[in-house]
């Protein structure tokens, strides 16, 4: 039997509704002028801190090395250890606390986890076998990669083919399936080391770096030239070429430019390689780079929509009402065992329904404004708003799973393999169901806050990026308010249904 | 019009319209190369070079190179730049210009008035698709290299070229990150 967590209660619920409601209000009636105006200060993060730490690479391989010492233990529990879910390491610590937490580090830290990631990590050591220094560049092929595969394009299917394997398949219950799918992404990561340059993988292929990377969009904290005039003097671009020590930057960045966090790994390569010290960390506010103007390219805006579609598919998967309509759908098309076709049907139909909503509401804006722009302009430029919606859900989602299920991971370090181990008890689980790490009600608020902070910034979207692309249309922008609104109603409501333990 | 004005006014008929010719033949074939800073109109250089080879050894950088056989006799063995792979450096006190005997390169006669106008080599052009900021994510390699002021202007993130004020050194072709470069290198001549 499994256990369930209660929902959301409806007070929280009601509460951050009304929130929600004032802020759709102020978002469509308050005047615009003064948001152009809005603060864009950031606050440098310890640029001598990190001057000195540029000498060298230690710290971040000392991590690295653990990182992925408790990855190779996730690979030898998995294949090794016990088949019950909750007594071996690697599903515990792949699905209930990495996969968690990743997204909650995403709030704090932006595309940290891509500086120690292990798949990339391993690849490396791999290929190019060299630990610190710059490799060896014969150790690739070194190929372009082609200009088909050179979007997010891949990303997204193999993120389609990751939620697959989570919600359809269920690989978060069986270690063994999880110690292969690890093994399987170093496999991809090294091969694309092997034949392309620089980190392709990490760039184009890597589902949970993309993720990452939109939503570090969001973060607090980014890469960034310290001063413009440098930069513009700078004529060596040693963060883009590498310098003879270091690295050049994995992903093809320019730092003179960089406004956008997306593809940035964090790696910290240019802050060593820039010779005149111009690229710091910094702190901003979280919704700068939200609210500037840049432009989602077609295949980023769908990203973001497929995001905004999936993260709501977690919550959808867990309510009894899905498993009808599986069943009902399986009896249809004569689905039997694990009923693996319908699920996927009903994952590609809950992808196409959200952008068909996006998609009829854009099409209404369109109209409200008279058709001042083109479909795909308004279809691309406002597909930003998916963003904060789907992250604040992700985490409000994923705290559930960090908080409640989390615990036990001092026994599981004794015993990875779990030999000998019993499953879980009744009691056992209603002692972990019991034993959260915070108290329920402050992770109702928390959650109740994450969702308006989410809609928040996609107001916040909505007001800049419209008057930028629809200039003076005031609350002619109802639908795209209404879209945000019908997300977050929705997320409300999956968040108030109770949700089934992992195991 | 008596019989001296009608000879005299057809033949400078011909002769003009013979000149214009070789211009028009001389002009489409310079869209094929570019020549180095300050050298005079076509046809004009290839009259006052003699093929000496001097400017090819004065630029310190390598750009100059002659041209070969190939691409016809008038043209064999005189100077132009290599832009593709390298750009003009611009030097102050232009070697290149001042190896030149003949005068075939010759720096203009206001130079004593101070500031003197920089030469107009070629004229580079964004290559939208290519070029990342058009196709993808922010870019910006070529941010900066541009001599000229208010050659190059930034429009969110995106690069554009004046042609009117671009002078075609090919540094910011330079710059380019880009394994095939995003801005391309055309002479100022029209093929006709």
């Amino acid at each position: 039997m499994t256990m369930m967590h209660p929902g959301l209660s409806s007070g929280w619920a009601l509460l951050a509704w009304l929130f929600v409601v004032v802020i759709a209000c102020w978002a469509l009636f308050a005047p615009r002028a003064t948001c152009a105006s809005r603060a864009k200060g950031s606050a440098r993060i310890g640029h001598h801190l990190a001057a000195k730490h540029a000498a060298s690479s230690w710290p971040l391989l000392t991590l690295k090395v653990v990182v992925t010492a408790l990855f190779l233990l996730v690979i030898i529990a998995g294949a090794l250890g016990t088949p019950i879910p909750a007594r071996n390491l690697a599903t515990v610590l792949t699905w209930n606390i990495w996969w968690a937490g990743l997204i909650v580090s995403v709030f704090f830290l932006g595309s940290a986890w891509c500086a120690v990631c292990p798949w990339d990590a391993l690849a490396i050591w791999l290929t190019r076998r060299n630990v610190t220094g710059r490799p060896n560049s014969n150790a690739s092929l070194n190929l372009r990669v082609p200009k088909i595969l050179r979007s997010v394009g891949p990303a997204l299917i193999m993120f389609i083919g990751l939620t697959w394997l989570e919600l359809g398949f269920g690989i978060t219950t069986r270690p063994y399936a999880t110690a292969l799918l690890a093994v399987l992404m170093v496999v991809l990561a090294t091969i694309s080391a092997a034949l392309f340059e620089r980190k392709a993988f990490c760039r184009y292929f890597c589902p949970v770096g993309r993720t990452i990377g939109f939503y570090a969009q969001l973060a607090p904290v980014e890469l960034r030239r310290v001063d413009p005039e440098v930069c513009n003097r700078c004529s060596t671009l040693d963060c883009y070429h590498g310098t003879e020590k270091v690295e050049p930057c994995p992903t093809n960045l320019v730092m003179k430019n960089l406004r956008e966090n997306t593809y940035c790994t964090s790696c910290g390569n240019c802050i060593r390689s820039c010779p005149s010290h111009n690229i710091a960390w910094n702190i901003r506010p979280m919704s700068r780079e939200a609210i500037q103007e840049a432009r989602p390219l077609p295949d980023e805006a769908w990203f973001m929509l497929v995001l905004l579609a999936l993260t709501g598919l977690h919550g959808l998967t867990m309510l009894p009402i899905w498993e009808q309509w599986i069943r009902a759908l399986a009896r249809h098309i004569g689905d039997s065992g694990q009923l693996l076709w319908s699920f996927t049907a009903g994952l590609l139909a809950s992808i196409m329904l959200i952008v068909l909503v996006y998609g009829l509401l854009v099409a209404l804006t369109r109209f409200c404004n008279s058709r001042k722009v083109s479909f795909k302009r308004l279809f691309y430029g406002m597909s930003f708003i998916a963003l904060p919606l789907a992250f604040a859900y992700h985490l409000a989602h994923n705290l559930n799973h960090l908080l409640r299920e989390s615990s036990g991971l001092g026994g599981l370090l004794a015993n990875p393999l779990g030999t000998g181990a019993q499953p879980l008890s009744m009691a056992e689980k209603q002692a972990r169901a019991m034993s959260a790490m915070i108290p329920q009600d402050a992770l109702f608020a928390l959650q109740a806050a994450l969702i308006v902070f989410g809609f928040w910034i996609a107001m916040q979207v909505l007001r800049h990026r419209g008057e930028a692309l629809l200039p003076g249309s005031g609350w002619k922008l109802f639908p795209m308010c209404v879209f945000a609104l019908i997300m977050t109603a929705s997320h409300l409501w999956l968040l108030t249904q109770p949700m089934m333990m992992r195991f | 019009m008596d019989r001296r004005e009608f000879f005299k006014r057809g033949f400078s008929r011909l002769r003009e319209s013979a000149i214009e010719g070789v211009q028009a033949h001389v002009n489409t074939q310079a869209s094929h190369w570019v020549r180095p800073p300050y050298a005079l109109d076509e046809l004009d250089f290839l009259l006052a070079c003699n093929r000496c080879g001097d400017c090819i050894k004065a630029c310190p950088h390598g750009v100059i190179f002659a041209l070969p056989l190939r691409r016809g006799i008038k043209a064999a063995a005189t100077p132009a730049l290599d832009l593709l792979h390298n750009a003009c450096r611009l030097c102050k006190d232009w070697p290149c210009v001042h190896s030149c005997e003949t005068g075939a390169l010759r720096l203009p006669e206001c130079a004593d008035a101070g500031e003197m106008p920089l030469p107009v080599i070629a004229i580079a052009r964004v290559e939208t698709d290519r070029c990342l900021p058009y196709i993808g994510p922010e870019c910006g390699a070529c941010q900066g290299a541009c001599p000229v002021t208010g050659a190059m202007q930034w429009d969110q993130g995106k690069p554009r070229i004046d042609p009117d004020l671009c002078i075609g050194c090919a540094l910011c072709r330079e710059a380019c990150i880009l394994k095939i470069k995003a801005i391309s290198i055309h002479s100022r001549h029209q093929a006709v």
